[in-house]
């Protein structure tokens, strides 16, 4: 079920009311509602994917039972010595080979055969012609983290598959996220949830925050950016720069609106969960930029990838290593292709340096904190940062690598010249009104940038605050573009 | 909690009054048509949906597989409407050809009066289609259909539905204001005191002439773009700048979407042959049907056949 649909549409109100008003009254009651919608929310897309879901459900959630009760172990693994660590790393496999089947497979015997063809061999393997799960990447880290916090001493394993497949399953964050830690989510599942005024309206202008980034920015920019980048033969460099620019707005729109969305609505029900992104495209240099964007899936893989390999409290080369590790293993995550690979290890390169002069960190406060607009200087940073950041979804957005270099090296030498500008190629993409959406989103968000979302510092005038709700409220009914999907449901 | 649902409650039926009242404007604004007046005879092998420029050039007496689902003044979102509509009513029956006008006025058209129209004709059946809160379809004219027949019972307002007719005046005015008055007036209005609105700027245009073209593609029909005939003096008072906007559509049209154009723009015809500046006259559009007619590869009628 998509968010911007009007199954959701009626599907939230009717949660919402039997939540609080039927199964409020057994916190077990209320935990199992809460598998059950989110089973439904899952399965309105394939009821197939739902045996998938139940199945990392089940194996994550029985890994921690036999983590935390040796006695509860099969006398087979009771019998070895570090159980724990041999569950947990069952766990891990179990789960990285339905990932690895699902997503990973075609790319690897793909590349098999390409690297077999390069040396003069020809093999047929069989491609597997099966659609990808809906956010499977998600669940399967949520479930992973569970498993590996219970082995670390983190968290206490929960006996109780309905809190376990409660918080594997939560229908806000499921298909796309934020990734949620079970030392976060599960206590929230574990004790009864109480319905706060505050927290729910500050949901509800969240969500509309989000819809508005999604239907209206997004959808809009993906439009134009499809329009300028889908076409066939050459791209001039003018119509790749703007495309990227609009690519640029739509997937932060798209990623960002979605998680607005998600953490809005779950507001709605008492939960609270982290989040996702923190204005990125206002960071000053690469490093504050990975600080705030995807937090949910950077922080993961410092706390479970960079951390264990040693972060940055070891040598040089260590150091190096580990981060073009993760950012290698990142761009993998988001899709089985060579671009995305590239884009990751295109990053490693942007922030090695700043890891190198240990400028790292140097930037973790709010820009611009004690001012209305940035200072020319941050202004300059603001702008390399964010160009840095558009090269880099060149590969993201390229259909392959050949694509890739081949756009890249167009918007270098500025192939075509201005003619794009006179030939109608920009003028026919409605570039005038996808500008204005993006200003006011920037703007919005620029005021707003103390707080967690585009909407959070509202006038205290009920009237004028009401006002801006209904504006908004009409503006993603009446400008919205035609309905895309998330960008980040493929992963 | 309570406080939470009755606030949600109020902001809703807040929302729905304002919608409502925009609704009502709308429908008393907007182009009303019924669905079922998109019927294709069984002979029809040719559509056309656009203004005024093709129901004037076209007589439909003369060729009997052509069928005429223009109306004057229609911008092309109508159009992609109609079409849409037509699909829909026809399936296994759908025309060969559908015939679209484009005109160095469409992206021009708008003064504050329209500005207003447009938004509320336009734009808002356009998002409400789109809310997909009828169960007729993302694609069916569920506005007019529905709303606009409940409305219109409910505010006993009589409104033109759709009607296969040319305007009533088909007669030159060339011949009748030998000074061309007319022509001066009929100028003003389409290119002095214009603002630009949402429209009729060159991406809403090519925007929606492409989605037509899709959807004819789609429904393997072959769509034909005609610059209709403008008289000469006309002509010579239109701005380049209008004729460059009308070439950088139709360039990116044909350049997308490979589509066939004819170019009637500076087709020799009479004082006599033309209504006004941009439409034709009763004996002009009998001259150009045949012409149009053999272009497209259909056997016109000899001139007198008695049927016009």
């Amino acid at each position: 079920m998509l968010f911007n649909s009007i199954e959701f549409l009626i599907f939230l109100p009717a949660v919402f009311l039997l939540y609080w008003f039927v199964f409020n009254r057994s916190l077990k009651w209320q935990n199992f509602f809460v598998v059950f919608v989110s089973y439904i929310f899952y399965g309105w897309w394939d009821w197939n994917f739902l045996l998938l879901i139940a199945l990392t459900s089940f194996c994550s959630w029985l890994s921690g039972v036999w983590m935390g009760d040796r006695d509860g172990c099969p006398s087979s693994i009771r019998g070895l010595r570090g159980h724990r660590l041999f569950v947990m790393v069952a766990n891990i496999v179990l789960n990285f080979a339905i990932l690895g089947y699902f997503k990973y497979y075609n790319f690897f015997v793909e590349s098999f055969v390409h690297a077999f063809h390069s040396i003069g061999m020809t093999v047929h393997p069989q491609a597997l012609k099966i659609i990808l799960p809906v956010g499977i990447s998600f669940y399967t880290f949520q479930a992973l983290s569970y498993s590996i916090d219970v082995y670390r001493g983190h968290i206490k394993p929960t006996r109780d598959p309905v809190i376990f497949f409660a918080y594997v399953s939560y229908f806000p964050q499921l298909v796309a996220g934020p990734i949620e830690r079970a030392t976060n989510l599960l206590p929230q599942f574990q004790s009864p949830r109480s319905f706060s005024y505050p927290e729910a309206v500050d949901g509800c202008r969240q969500m509309l925050w989000g819809f508005f980034k999604k239907m209206v920015v997004a959808d809009n920019c993906a439009v134009a950016a499809d329009k300028l980048l889908n076409g066939s033969g050459n791209l001039s460099g003018i119509a790749l720069w703007v495309g990227m620019f609009c690519f640029s707005i739509q997937i932060y729109g798209d990623f960002s609106g979605y998680s607005d969305i998600a953490i809005g609505c779950s507001k709605l029900f008492g939960v609270k969960i982290m989040r996702n992104f923190a204005y990125p495209y206002f960071s000053r240099d690469i490093a504050e930029f990975w600080r705030k964007w995807h937090i949910s899936l950077t922080t993961w893989f410092r706390d479970y990838l960079y951390i264990p390999l040693g972060g940055s409290y070891c040598s040089v080369p260590k150091q190096v290593r580990n981060i073009f590790v993760i950012f290698l293993v990142s761009g993998f995550w988001h899709g089985a292709n060579w671009t995305f690979i590239a884009w990751g290890l295109l990053h490693a390169c942007y922030f090695l340096p700043l890891l190198m002069l240990n400028r790292n960190r140097k930037y973790t406060g709010v820009v611009a904190e004690n001012q209305n607009l940035p200072t020319w200087t941050e202004f300059v940073q603001m702008s390399v940062t964010f160009g840095l950041v558009l090269l880099a979804w060149t590969f993201f957005r390229a259909p392959d690598m050949a694509h890739a270099f081949s756009w890249l090296a167009s918007m270098a030498t500025f192939k075509g010249g201005l003619a794009p500008l006179f030939d109608g190629t920009l003028r026919l993409t409605g570039l005038r009104l996808i500008l204005f959406w993006v200003a006011g989103m920037v703007a919005c968000e620029w005021v707003n940038r103390r707080g967690l979302h585009g909407l959070a510092n509202m006038p205290q005038q009920k009237v004028l605050r009401w006002s801006i709700y209904l504006l908004l409220f009409f503006i993603v009914l009446i400008f919205k573009a035609s309905r895309q999907a998330f960008i980040y449901f493929q992963f | 909690m309570k406080y939470f649902i009755k606030s949600l409650i109020l902001f809703i039926l807040f929302a729905v009054i304002v919608f409502g009242c925009l609704l009502v404007s709308l429908v008393l604004r907007s182009e009303n048509y019924l669905s079922s007046e998109f019927r294709l005879r069984a002979k029809t092998t040719v559509i056309s949906i656009s203004h005024s420029h093709l129901e004037c050039a076209i007589d439909p007496a003369i060729w009997p597989e052509y069928q005429d689902f223009c109306t004057p003044g229609s911008p092309p979102w109508f159009w992609l409407m109609k079409l849409q509509e037509i699909t829909k009513r026809n399936p296994g029956k759908l025309p060969k050809i559908v015939l679209i006008a484009c005109s160095v006025q469409d992206m021009n058209l708008g003064g504050r009066e329209e500005l207003e129209r447009d938004y509320f004709s336009i734009y808002l059946p356009m998002s409400l289609q789109h809310v997909s809160l009828w169960p007729y379809g993302r694609s069916s004219l569920k506005v007019d259909d529905v709303i606009c027949t409940l409305i219109q019972k409910a505010v006993k307002v009589k409104f033109d539905n759709y009607i296969e007719h040319a305007p009533e005046n088909m007669e030159s005015l060339f011949i009748k204001d030998r000074g061309n008055e007319f022509l001066k007036k009929q100028f003003n209005l389409h290119f002095n005191n214009q603002r630009p609105s949402f429209h009729n700027s060159e991406e809403i245009y090519s925007e929606t002439l492409s989605a037509i073209i899709d959807t004819a593609e789609k429904n393997k029909m072959e769509v034909v773009m005609i610059l209709a005939p403008y008289h000469a003096k006309y002509r010579a008072m239109v701005p380049e700048k209008h004729v460059k906007k009308l070439k950088t559509v139709v360039d990116y049209l044909i350049k997308k979407h490979r589509i066939r154009f004819l170019d009637y723009w500076k087709l020799p015809l009479e004082d006599v042959d033309f209504r006004d500046g941009d439409h034709l006259s009763n004996t002009g559009r009998q001259k150009f049907t045949r012409i149009l007619m053999s272009d497209l590869g259909f056997p016109a009628p000899p001139a007198g056949d008695g049927k016009e």
